[in-house]
């Protein structure tokens, strides 16, 4: 009784992928296109709609780009990862009128509901409103990486243009030449040639200043919270600074071969809804094993299966030995029942269970069984073939 | 899938009108603030804190063993007030979860042994991971797994959530069978 | 952390730079000043919970799947982008397994789609971020140090003799330089890598190497009397990437990239040891 977390992932029931991989049933799609299974790792996975995990507020795409897939508002505490919540507090403040007199001001400031960080903590001032207008600060080196960026724009414009002219000029001669250069993507050749040189002003330093600072352990940052802030990666715990909060994504879903979608969530991410849904959970029977059958060396067995079809139709089903499959890890034989069944529809919620299938271990190991009967299923006018993978448990010792 | 194994259980457990099973031996404070829809599972030894706020859990809802159910509140300048707590429908909380959460959404799963921190929001199709603790008024979004303390968005809930959890919980009830004859003491 | 930046002057800002190391994965856009995420390079089971290193792998299909789950989480957690035709660069060290470069241009172009991928040394592209184009870049990485020598560009071509101690757990890298370049290399220092970041490091590194210089071993045979220092614009562990995310963002990138259909077509990527590489 673990829940959804196991349930998603199971290993007793799983169906064969149309890319040969095995996946449990929760995971899978059907194109309606193709009619052919697909799972997450051949569908087609696209950024369908940004949203900031903690308020929840859609973010358009280009926006989102633009403010680096980060939450205007919300904010993570650089200590723990958790969200800030901001807190009021008053402040006297000087009167402008009567300078004798201090009237109480409120003041806001944010702090971690898990480790009690506060901004106060980083050294940073309260601020006069509750969204705050928090400064992100600045990456020093800004107008040198600028500079050099420029730099280079210009002297790879100049690369382009004389590949440009070498094209029509001479063919051949300097092939030779202009390959070594893009071997390495220097593009200092061309900026000897012209006296180009880069802005280095700066960033030669002769002796490294010694600063011995020692450092006590509940002072220093650790790994996580220095990279959560990539740009500065405080040292010290009095260093930490605030950091807007990560975007999440809905995704949708594409079928690689014939581009349609497989999935589309809604826009609204409080939405549990899809535009388009195609889970394999709602078109293919899904199988369970009903616990219970005992398997001992060379000894028949009877398992029970149940069949839930999800769709309205009725569904036909026929079961098919799987042939010559060798490497397949099947430990048992198996006699799959000759007749085919039909499931009701879906309102009728009454499910078979009426397939049968003998286990022969080959040993007492620990290994599972393993039984592969192919299912094909009609849809309308459509018959699907799938092959399934029901590990059906392991075999008792002897003695038991 | 393996079906799930049925569940007996003695005649300790009264059953409503609206099929609401619920243990002899799970501490309801304050009752006449607590709403349960129907055919929901309260085992022994839960506490649901309706003494505190009003407190309504949907339907085919599932409240494991030693599991704690306890309105938020919140501070203020004046003091403390508490909030109700509403529980959506088809909702797992697992063995010794504590929550104190504003608001559960409908199909969440919570993990064992979970505390839920005050005020937090969690989405319908969300899930809990065992032994996570949620700091004070985290929100969780649908289809995410949060795990670890504190707890942040680790995973990802397939598309048919929904599906799965509806099937589950009610799987779950119609095999929560009494033993016995089934009368009281 | 400034949420405009306005120092990219390519019109394409969708250039993915990559930098997987030993121990941390640095990634982000090109023509940005930090990478966007540097998290462990490693992955979590998810059946048995269990975190695993990124580089740790028996076969090629188990890396194989490393990489496509690792470059998923980059792309849709952290970057929140599609990954198909769109340009990737990647900065790699000299020396990295061909092994690890084939899966991992596989993964991109056959899992991803991505539109071209363009390899290069992280060593060449720490010096981009200073705007020289020689020195000798030291980089302290986590399970490695490595010490090439600079790229050979037309002042400089190679092998020499000049050594260098490093500091801490008594590294010693011999790098060789023709003698003309010694004085060059002396003067244009670069030390990267996430190792480097140890307080203290570059201190210790800079002391002994004062010290060899005294030594008769050495004083004989060099004429270098100090060593400069450049001092990247950046976080150590990231100098490279910068370097890549710099490169990524100029309009030459695509000659310099290897396309999708020329991948699919032939099947390989150009490594810097081999021969045909001239091709372009």
């Amino acid at each position: 009784m673990t829940g959804i977390l196991s349930l998603c992932d199971n290993k007793i029931v799983q169906y064969l992928c149309a890319c040969g991989k095995w996946k449990s049933i929760y995971r899978l799609y059907l194109c309606r296109h193709c009619y052919k299974i697909r799972c997450g790792d051949c569908v087609l996975h696209e950024v369908d709609s940004p949203y900031c995990p903690n308020c929840l507020e859609n973010m358009p795409s280009a926006e989102a780009k633009l403010k680096k897939n980060r939450c205007v508002n919300c904010f993570d505490c650089p200590s723990c990862g958790h969200t800030l919540t901001p807190r009021a507090t008053s402040q006297m403040v000087s009167n402008p009128d009567d300078p004798g007199k201090s009237t109480p001001k409120k003041m806001f400031y944010l702090a971690c509901g898990f480790c009690r960080w506060t901004t106060r903590d980083g050294g940073i001032p309260d601020k006069p409103t509750v969204s705050g207008g928090w400064e992100d600060m600045e990456n020093p080196y800004a107008a040198r990486l600028s500079s050099l960026l420029e730099h280079y724009q210009q002297l790879a414009q100049r690369e382009k243009a004389e590949k440009e002219r070498k094209k029509y000029v001479r063919r051949r001669s300097h092939l030779m030449y202009a390959a070594s250069m893009d071997k390495y993507g220097m593009v200092s050749v061309a900026a000897k040639r012209k006296g180009l040189m880069p802005p280095t002003t700066g960033t030669l330093k002769e002796n490294e200043e010694v600063t011995v600072t020692i450092l006590k352990e509940p002072d220093t940052t650790k790994m996580h919270q220095r990279m959560s802030s990539v740009e500065f990666q405080p040292a010290e715990t009095g260093d930490l600074f605030p950091g807007h909060k990560h975007l999440l994504i809905r995704r949708s879903l594409r079928c690689k071969e014939c581009e349609h979608n497989l999935s589309k969530p809604e826009f609204n991410p409080l939405s549990t809804k899809f535009k388009i849904q195609l889970i394999a959970i709602l078109h293919i029977p899904e199988i369970r094993v009903v616990p219970g059958a005992e398997f001992r060396h060379k000894k028949d067995t009877k398992v029970t299966l149940t069949f839930t079809n999800p769709v309205n139709t009725n569904t036909k089903i026929q079961f098919l030995q799987v042939e010559g499959n060798a490497g397949e890890e099947v430990t048992a034989k198996i006699d799959v029942p000759k007749k085919e069944l039909v499931l009701a529809h879906r309102d009728d919620a009454t499910m078979y269970d009426e397939m049968s299938s003998q286990q022969e271990f080959k040993d007492d190991s620990r290994s599972t069984a393993t039984t592969l009967p192919s299912e094909n299923q009609e849809q309308q006018t459509v018959w699907l073939e799938h092959r399934i993978n029901v590990n059906l448990g392991t075999l008792l010792q002897q003695g038991k | 899938m393996e079906l799930i194994e049925t569940y007996y259980n003695n005649p300790e457990y009264i059953e409503t009108a609206s099929g609401n099973k619920v243990s002899r031996s799970s501490v309801l404070c304050g009752s006449q603030n607590i709403v349960i829809s129907g055919k929901s599972i309260i085992m022994t030894d839960c506490v649901i804190r309706g003494d505190l706020a009003n407190v309504r859990i949907g339907r085919h809802c599932i409240i494991s063993r030693k599991a704690v159910i306890r309105p938020p509140f919140k501070k203020f300048s004046k003091g403390v007030a508490f909030f109700p707590l509403h529980i959506g429908d088809h909702v797992f909380i697992d063995e010794g979860a504590i929550v104190n959460a504003a608001q559960v959404g409908s199909y969440v799963h919570i993990g064992k042994n979970c505390v839920i921190g005050r005020r937090c929001v969690l989405k319908d199709c969300c899930a809990i991971a065992d032994n996570t603790v949620l700091p004070p008024e985290t929100v969780v979004p649908p289809f995410t797994v949060f795990s670890g303390s504190p707890g942040h968005v680790t995973g990802e809930l397939p598309e048919c959530t929904q599906d799965l959890m509806l099937d589950f919980t009610v799987n779950f009830y119609m095999n929560f069978k009494p033993t016995g004859k089934g009368k009281g003491k | 952390m400034p949420l405009y930046e306005g120092i990219s002057y390519s019109s394409d800002k969708n250039v993915v730079i990559l930098d997987i190391g030993a121990a941390y994965t640095k990634c982000g856009l090109a023509g940005e000043s930090c990478p966007r995420c540097i998290i462990p390079s490693q992955l979590k089971d998810d059946k048995t919970g269990q975190i695993r290193p990124l580089w740790e792998f028996k076969k090629e299909d188990e890396l194989f799947e490393n990489l496509k789950d690792f470059l998923f989480q980059l792309y849709f957690r952290h970057l929140l982008m599609n990954a198909k035709d769109r340009r990737v660069v990647v900065c790699e060290s000299l020396l990295c397994p061909a092994v690890f470069r084939e899966t991992l241009a596989r993964v991109l172009f056959k899992h991803f789609e991505v539109g071209s991928v363009m390899f290069t040394p992280g060593h060449l592209t720490s010096l981009l971020t200073l705007g020289v184009y020689s020195g000798l870049v030291m980089d302290v990485g986590y399970t490695e140090t490595l010490l090439p020598a600079p790229p050979p560009d037309v002042w400089y071509p190679l092998d020499g003799d000049s050594s260098l101690h490093v500091s801490g757990k008594v590294r010693e890298h011999a790098c060789e330089c023709p003698i003309d370049t010694r004085v060059k290399l002396s003067q244009n220092i670069v030390i990267t890598g996430g190792t480097s970041q140890l307080p203290g490091f570059l201190h210790r590194v800079q002391l002994e190497l004062q010290k060899l210089l005294r030594e008769p071993r050495y004083s004989n045979i060099l004429a270098v009397k100090k060593f400069k220092y450049h001092v990247p614009p950046c976080k150590a562990n990231y100098t490279a990437w910068l370097g890549g995310a710099m490169f990524g963002s100029l309009e030459t990138l695509p000659s310099k990239s290897v396309s999708r259909d020329q991948y699919i077509e032939t099947g390989k990527i150009s490594d810097w040891c081999s021969l045909d590489t001239q091709a372009s």
